[in-house]
């Protein structure tokens, strides 16, 4: 046996009686759904592929993301003509003469024993 | 013996959903016109009764837009009607909780107590009103079951489906609301 009876009458017939009346529906309202479900490009299902018929083209793309990556890191990274090199060694050489002291002997320590 | 494909006269407004549904994917917009016209009625009033009762035409537009685009993922085997109308109920209590309680001219007439005096059909308007007020003051779970069950006329077997819930929470929760309803409209001077 229900908990609940199954049926109390004079309360729905009230509400049924007395239920809110609905405005009514703007005239072209029918018309308005057709015309947005026509912007669907197409039919609900179909050209539409499913999460299965994408998840297949997971890995090769993973793969020519990767190859594209390799190729465009060797193709992208900047080669120095070996004349440049040369100049820059000679200036670097320039500019580390000036910057050292002429004498070693400024560079020792003043407490080293001198040894006889 | 009879046939597999029988169908019933209970059966047939279904029966008549499943064509109109496989012809809908297919990409037949007429079928989903009729579609609409067999259902918007009872949409509109789900719509209307559980959610912002000022865009009506707006959140019906919305169902049926949702319920075109949401075809592939209907089950065959389900009843598109229960489909439907969960939509339905999604966008009402969705738009429910968004929108403002605005005060009716209506409503504040019936701030006053009904006297006997009164013209019949101000008299259903008080009456009209605390029904909507009625709706209003039960928590969405009960207002729910009543209005799909007791206005819409919806068996206890479809809420349950459309709602999500076991048939006796079905029962129990119209049980509660009814009494729920009862008591505010004996609060409000009336004996149902």
């Amino acid at each position: 046996m229900s908990q609940f009876p199954e049926d109390d009458k004079p309360i729905a017939d009230f509400l049924r009686q007395y239920r809110p009346t609905m405005p009514s529906a703007d005239f072209n309202l029918e018309e308005q759904i057709m015309a947005t479900i026509a912007t669907e490009s197409h039919p609900p299902n179909r050209f539409r592929p499913r999460q299965s018929q994408v998840m297949w083209l997971m890995p090769p793309a993973i793969a020519a993301s990767l190859v594209a990556g390799f190729l465009g890191h060797r193709m992208l990274t900047p080669t120095v003509p070996a004349t440049e090199v040369a100049t820059l060694e000679a200036f670097l050489e320039e500019t580390w003469q000036d910057t050292a002291p002429q004498s070693d002997e400024n560079w020792l320590p003043r407490s080293l024993p001198v040894s006889n | 013996m009879f046939a597999a494909q029988t169908v019933s006269s209970d059966d047939q407004p279904d029966f008549e959903d499943h064509r109109l549904v496989q012809r809908c994917v297919q990409g037949d917009r007429q079928s989903f016109r009729i579609l609409y016209r067999r259902h918007q009625q009872r949409v509109r009033a789900i719509v209307y009764q559980l959610g912002d009762t000022s865009t009506v035409d707006d959140l019906v537009q919305e169902v049926f837009l949702r319920a075109w685009k949401g075809l592939p993922k209907f089950r065959q085997t389900a009843k598109f009607s229960t489909w439907l109308y969960r939509i339905a109920w999604n966008v009402a209590c969705d738009h429910r909780e968004a929108s403002a309680r605005k005060r009716t001219q209506l409503q504040v007439l019936t701030q006053h107590a009904p006297k006997s005096q009164e013209a019949p059909d101000v008299l259903h308007l008080h009456y009209q009103d605390l029904v909507q007020r009625g709706l209003d003051s039960l928590s969405e779970d009960h207002r729910s079951v009543l209005v799909m069950h007791d206005l819409e006329e919806i068996p206890q077997k479809d809420v349950a489906t459309i709602l999500g819930i076991p048939v006796g929470t079905v029962k129990s929760r119209l049980f509660h609301a009814r009494a729920a309803m009862r008591q505010f409209l004996e609060r409000q001077g009336v004996q149902p």
